[in-house]
């Protein structure tokens, strides 16, 4: 298994040339026809985190000094980490005619689903920018964290994206399962709602969430929060988990999605 | 003489969609299993079957090979075993040299993208660096006569100028082995006159060929060697005249008798 790992990692720097072209030119000729481009993505989501903030700040009743900085942070990176879910099911699907035609790297295609939401959220953290001023939050050490979490983030995108992948390839409704599951990890996970106001014999809902904890790893320094041991060592054995899995997939299943599109 | 391509008893295993495929049916048949304790008749979503058999057969420098066999002989499979697309289930295949495909020439064409920038991806896509795609700019411009319009969007093109774009960037680079599927034979006939003379000139470039066509008169133009494929064995390996010949009364002659492809039904 470890070679089939090495082998694909191996892949994803002799290919680099052809996911960063794959992945920016869908945002490039999407954005083509207007004056601002993809500075169209910083616009919605500022009009939506903004109205958002307000809207909801004023229904919870809540402090908007610490909810709205929480509220935008946490829309901006679950819907990063949503769409590389919900991409991640098609990555193989989508790009069937490459697949069937040449010999592809499989990581070729999962790395462009990476890159192509990269620069949709390096966009919609534009948005938040201006919060982070006007309410003073994340602006300390803390934020040097954003980095090293964004990474651990993109490693899980590789290896559970490909296991997403592979799995969307292999049967037809994967797809529609995976978005309903989504919508109702929306629900669950605190991204509008703060845990702390859950009572305590509630808080396990927040901690047994994997979905919560990827979202703290961004969140967290962008609110100026530490991330927490706990979600660490969680993110650790989830990354782990990917791995092996992903690992076996590839191994066992390689040759045989060009079979499955 | 140098062997470019070497097939040691290569079988290809494909597995065949059903077109219903899905995670819950397989998820409840699973569970129905485990409660029930009982194996329940399930009809197998994938079947698999025995696309190609024990082929073995080496293509040397200099051959030029012309796959020919009925439709669903396995001639296009063979060929993608070639291109690595398809991975023997059995057997050994050795290729030595780099291959480029011409099977579906419209494979990845953007058409939200210019003419220039499809150029530039396509030949990425093929593997090339960006200095190589943007050498063959000029040549590609030159053959298709598109003038300005490679600056424009490629949905305002109409299908025959895409075409000649995609075939063009596809001819651009000389590969040393080259693999055909029926694209000789696209488009009107002073494109044809032309696309036939580009596809010539690399031809004679390249270390080796191998295509497929229905086409006698394509065949003998371009191949000095047939390989005959019927129901995924190899039935004649040899030369031009031989091997058409022998496809023609051996098997031509039994298809109005042959009954319709057997299909090893199994399991993956």
């Amino acid at each position: 298994m470890l070679s089939v790992l090495t082998d694909e990692i191996k892949s994803i720097l002799s290919n680099k040339l052809m996911w960063k072209t794959l992945g920016t030119l869908d945002i490039k000729i999407r954005y083509r026809r207007s004056a601002i481009g993809p500075f169209w993505l910083t616009i919605s989501m500022a009009v939506t985190i903004y109205f958002m903030g307000f809207l909801y700040g004023h229904l919870f009743k809540l402090d908007l000094k610490n909810y709205f900085p929480y509220l935008a942070s946490g829309i901006i990176s679950w819907s990063f980490i949503s769409m590389l879910i919900i991409e991640s099911n098609h990555a193989f699907v989508e790009s069937a005619n490459y697949i069937k035609n040449q010999p592809f790297a499989i990581s070729t295609f999962i790395m462009k689903i990476i890159t192509r939401n990269l620069i949709i959220f390096a966009h919609n953290l534009l948005a938040y920018l201006p919060i982070m001023f006007i309410f003073d939050a994340g602006l300390n050490s803390n934020l040097l964290y954003f980095l090293p979490g964004l990474a651990l983030v993109c490693i899980n995108a590789y290896f559970w994206g490909g296991v997403l992948a592979i799995i969307g390839a292999r049967y037809g409704d994967f797809d529609q399962i995976i978005k309903s599951i989504i919508q109702v990890v929306f629900f669950v996970t605190p991204i509008m709602w703060m845990p702390k106001l859950l009572p305590e014999k509630y808080q396990w809902v927040v901690l047994a969430n994997p979905f919560a904890q990827f979202l703290q790893l961004l969140r967290n320094p962008l609110i100026g929060q530490p991330i927490s041991l706990y979600t660490l060592s969680v993110m650790i054995i989830i990354t782990v988990l990917g791995i092996l899995l992903f690992g076996h997939l590839v191994k066992r299943y390689k040759y045989r999605i060009v079979y499955w599109l | 003489m140098m062997d470019a391509i070497e097939l040691d008893n290569v079988s290809i295993d494909y597995t065949v969609k059903s077109g219903t495929e899905s995670l819950k049916k397989t998820l409840i048949k699973l569970i129905n299993q485990v409660t029930l304790r009982k194996k329940i008749e399930t009809n197998q979503h994938f079947n698999t079957y025995r696309a190609l058999t024990n082929l073995s057969f080496n293509i040397k420098d200099g051959d030029r090979v012309g796959l020919v066999g009925r439709n669903g002989a396995g001639k296009s499979t063979l060929l993608r075993v070639l291109g690595k697309v398809y991975t023997p289930s059995e057997g050994n295949l050795k290729i030595h040299g780099e291959i480029a495909s011409l099977f579906d020439i419209n494979l990845g064409i953007n058409p939200d993208a210019t003419g220039i920038e499809n150029i530039i991806n396509l030949s990425i896509m093929r593997g090339h660096s960006h200095k190589e795609a943007l050498s063959i700019i000029d040549d590609v411009k030159a053959f298709t006569e598109l003038g300005d319009f490679l600056y424009r969007p490629v949905y305002s093109y109409s299908s025959g100028m895409s075409m000649k774009l995609t075939f063009a960037v596809a001819t651009a680079f000389s590969p040393e082995i080259l693999l055909i599927d029926e694209v000789i034979g696209v488009g009107d006939a002073s494109f044809m006159k032309k696309a036939r003379q580009r596809i010539s000139n690399i031809i004679v470039q390249c270390r080796a060929l191998v295509l497929t066509s229905h086409s006698n008169e394509i065949i003998r133009d371009f191949c000095n060697k047939v390989a005959v494929l019927d129901n995924g064995h190899l039935k004649f390996y040899g030369s031009t005249e031989e091997g058409i010949d022998y496809y023609e009364q051996e098997i031509l002659k039994i298809k109005s008798k042959a009954k319709s492809v057997q299909i090893a039904q199994g399991t993956i």
